[in-house]
């Protein structure tokens, strides 16, 4: 529970490149490990909260989408069940922040795993389904440089398993 | 001078940037006395600025050889080879030197500078070894993104198993993705065994079509152990030719087991006799027995051929789904099963052939607070009843489809109160009058889809226009972002235009918006052509497409192609 305190309450940041940002506490709180981490150090407002596996090109953009989500709501607690009635819809503004180059992309998925903060993660996630669906296997490993390491055999295998799949 | 004077006026020259003296000095000062670590790393960063990286390496290597536990050698090593573009040789030193850096505050600078070097060594791995991005992500992400692709349809997630090998792993172990299974009479035993290995024997769905049955299969028994009957959340039978009963679709045994949240019984190919039904007593018990706890939606497609047992689903207490097509639908079985069942969400009746209502059999009134959608389809005897003794408040979407000149029904509907519709759809019926239904429409001020396709030989016009008003306070559904005026095709462009004029807003900065986002004019023959860019240039999206002559829709019924 955050108390109004809290609210004005500013929060350092230290990147792995050693750049310091400073936020509101309900701007860094969107991530749940910068959250538990403040709780870990209490009251110690000076302490920085360092960042090792996070750049900051990367957190400057992770910020910019905390700010603009700063008054959302917690999300829910997911079960598994759930994970099947996603959709891939995501938001105008969403939307529009995620619109960067693949390195960018991904390097936001990975901060967004690493600091906790699912419905960022879930963004990525979805724009990188959206990248993906109805694409053709070639068309997928031309688009992310992934290499085919399959056997034509272990290829002929698949292709029936997908027409089995197919088949509804 | 000593040693140390000659390394002190060699750091002096490589600070002055005088990296061929500070070199001079350097050599010196090590062949004048034992070889220092601080001098070895002094002498690899003149090198390093002075681009003569491969020296300079081996000066690092002496540094490590020296005092492997200290730091320093790896992290100047790093770096050269990072420069030297070999960023898996950069990122082990990078390790190796933070593995010795002290963790203290005065080491932070320099543990930070490590960071960037590993972050940049990362991408020049990538870069160099043309590695996929994906490669960085870890299992659970790729899973997040799998079931996403999977919330479009599983197949659209399994097929990516034809990327490459990580992926295929990953998806073969996501038993989510197997857990549904489609059995006909030529499915493959080798399809089976690898849908139960991978879903891990828990059977989620299971649907059987064209005929198929357990019992001309005993080879594939064995993937079916009997246990995981009870775990079968959904079972969807299509009736097919040949078939006697429901109870030969599963292996024997399995039906008792049964404990089922949706069931769907579909005529697949208009083979579903009241015969075959009236055979299938067993299952109907089991039904009524072992599901009616459990059993959250029914399904049942019997089309004209067959008519639901209704009494076997009387005990039903649980549904929240029921979508039924269907001979004559009783109307006092089927309020008894409504009034059992508070928690329906969703009602879809598709009446053939009505059964006759004795007067004395008129149902009373049932609240459903949980309702939101209810479709009605040919329903034309008893429609007015459902309307006029279902209270559902919280009702958002209503369709009706071939309501033929129903007098009733449409007194009904003008009475009629839903104040969280959002959606209300009358398609291919007929009727002289669109009064009573401007009148429902008055009564709904948040809907914001509206579909009136295809109904004569009220005038589409007169319709539209009770949805024009000059007043905004006086507008009729005031959110409407959606029209489907579909085969219409006596409507008029000056009709659609004024609709357009009366939903038209001036925004902050003086141009005119439309809160009409979406709007269908698809075979409206009579639409001038000209009305068409006037009204593109307004409303955010028209649908304008051609319709095939002969397919072209006639009011009683019936559905429309496009080319």
């Amino acid at each position: 529970m955050s108390t109004t305190e809290d609210k004005t309450r500013k929060v350092k940041l230290v990147t792995s490149d050693n750049e310091e940002f400073e936020v509101d506490w309900e701007v860094a709180t969107r991530s749940v490990l910068i959250k538990h981490m403040l709780e870990d150090i209490g009251e110690s407002e000076e302490q920085a909260i360092p960042l090792p596996n996070v750049t900051a090109n990367v957190l400057k953009k992770v910020l910019e989408w905390c700010e603009h989500h700063r008054k959302d709501p917690e999300p829910a607690p997911e079960s598994s069940d759930d994970n099947r009635k996603r959709t891939l819809e995501i938001g105008d503004w969403d939307a529009k922040f995620i619109q960067v180059d693949q390195e960018m992309l991904f390097e936001i998925i990975l901060a967004a795993n690493y600091l906790d903060i699912k419905a960022l993660l879930d963004v990525g996630c979805k724009t990188v389904a959206n990248m993906i669906k109805g694409k053709q296997p070639e068309e997928i490993r031309k688009m992310f440089n992934i290499v085919n390491d399959f056997t034509p055999e272990e290829e002929a295998q698949i292709k029936k398993e997908n027409e089995w799949a197919e088949d509804r | 001078m000593s040693q140390e004077e000659i390394f002190k006026r060699g750091v002096k020259y490589f600070r002055d940037d005088k990296l061929d003296d500070a070199l001079k000095m350097l050599d010196k000062a090590l062949l004048s006395g034992n070889e220092d670590k601080r001098m070895l790393d002094t002498r690899a960063a003149i090198l390093e600025k002075m681009g003569i990286l491969s020296e300079a390496l081996k000066s690092c290597k002496k540094v490590i050889d020296i005092a492997p536990s200290s730091w320093q050698g790896y992290a100047r090593a790093a770096r050269i080879f990072l420069k030297l573009k070999k960023p898996d040789s950069s990122l082990k030193m990078v390790d190796l030197a933070l593995e010795r850096m002290p963790t203290d505050p005065n080491g932070q600078t320099r543990r930070a500078e490590m960071e960037q070097t590993r972050s940049d060594a990362q991408k020049l791995a990538r870069k160099l070894h043309k590695r996929s991005y994906f490669d960085f992500l870890p299992v659970e992400i790729l899973h997040t993104i799998f079931n996403s692709l999977a919330s479009l349809s599983t197949y659209e997630a399994i097929r990516q198993g034809a990327v490459c090998r990580r992926w295929r792993d990953i998806l073969c172990g996501m038993p989510s993705l197997w857990n549904a299974l489609v059995l006909k009479p030529k499915t493959p035993q080798k399809k089976i065994e690898v849908w139960m290995q991978r879903s891990r024997g828990a059977l989620k769905s299971l649907s059987v079509r064209e005929g198929f049955a357990f019992g001309a299969r005993p080879q594939i028994h064995r993937y079916f152990p009997i246990g995981m009957w009870e775990r079968l959340e959904e079972l969807d039978i299509g009736c097919y030719e040949h078939m006697e009963s429901l109870e030969e679709v599963l292996p024997q045994g399995a039906m008792s087991r049964l404990q089922l949240g949706k069931l769907s019984i579909r005529n697949e190919d208009g083979r579903l006799t009241q015969r075959m039904l009236s055979e299938s007593r067993a299952f109907w018990g089991l039904v009524e027995h072992s599901c009616s706890g459990n059993l959250q939606s029914l399904v049942f497609h019997g089309d004209g051929q067959a008519t639901l047992p209704l009494h076997y689903v009387g005990a039903c207490t649980a549904l929240r789904e029921l979508d039924i097509a269907s001979n004559g639908i009783r109307p006092t079985k089927m309020f008894q099963i409504l009034s059992q069942n508070p928690l329906l969400e969703t009602l879809a009746l598709w009446e053939f052939h009505p059964a006759p209502i004795p007067p004395t059999e008129e149902p009373s009134e049932v609240e459903l607070n949980h309702l939101k959608v209810c479709k009605f389809d040919a329903l034309n005897s008893d429609v007015h009843l459902y309307l006029s003794r279902i209270r559902a408040p919280n009702l958002t979407s209503l369709s009706f489809d071939k309501i033929h000149r129903n007098h009733r029904f449409m007194s009904s509907l003008a009475q009629l109160s839903f104040p969280q519709l959002e959606e209300f759809k009358l398609t291919f019926s007929k009727m002289d009058s669109t009064t009573k239904i401007l009148s429902f429409l008055k009564n709904s001020p948040l809907l914001r889809r509206l579909t009136y396709t295809a109904c004569f030989p009220a005038d589409v016009n007169e319709f539209v226009d009770g949805l024009s008003s000059p007043s905004p306070s006086d507008l009729v559904c005031p959110l409407l972002e959606d029209l489907d005026l579909s085969a219409n095709p006596f409507l008029r462009g000056h009709t659609i235009m004024r609709l357009t004029k009366s939903r038209l807003k001036k925004n902050g900065e003086g141009d005119e918006t439309c809160s009409l986002m979406r709007l269908d004019v698809t075979a409206c023959e009579s639409l001038e052509p000209s009305t068409l860019p006037w009204l593109r240039s307004r409303i955010k999206k028209v649908v304008s497409r051609v319709v095939k002559e002969k397919s072209r829709p006639s009011y009683g019924g019936g559905s429309y192609t496009f080319v």
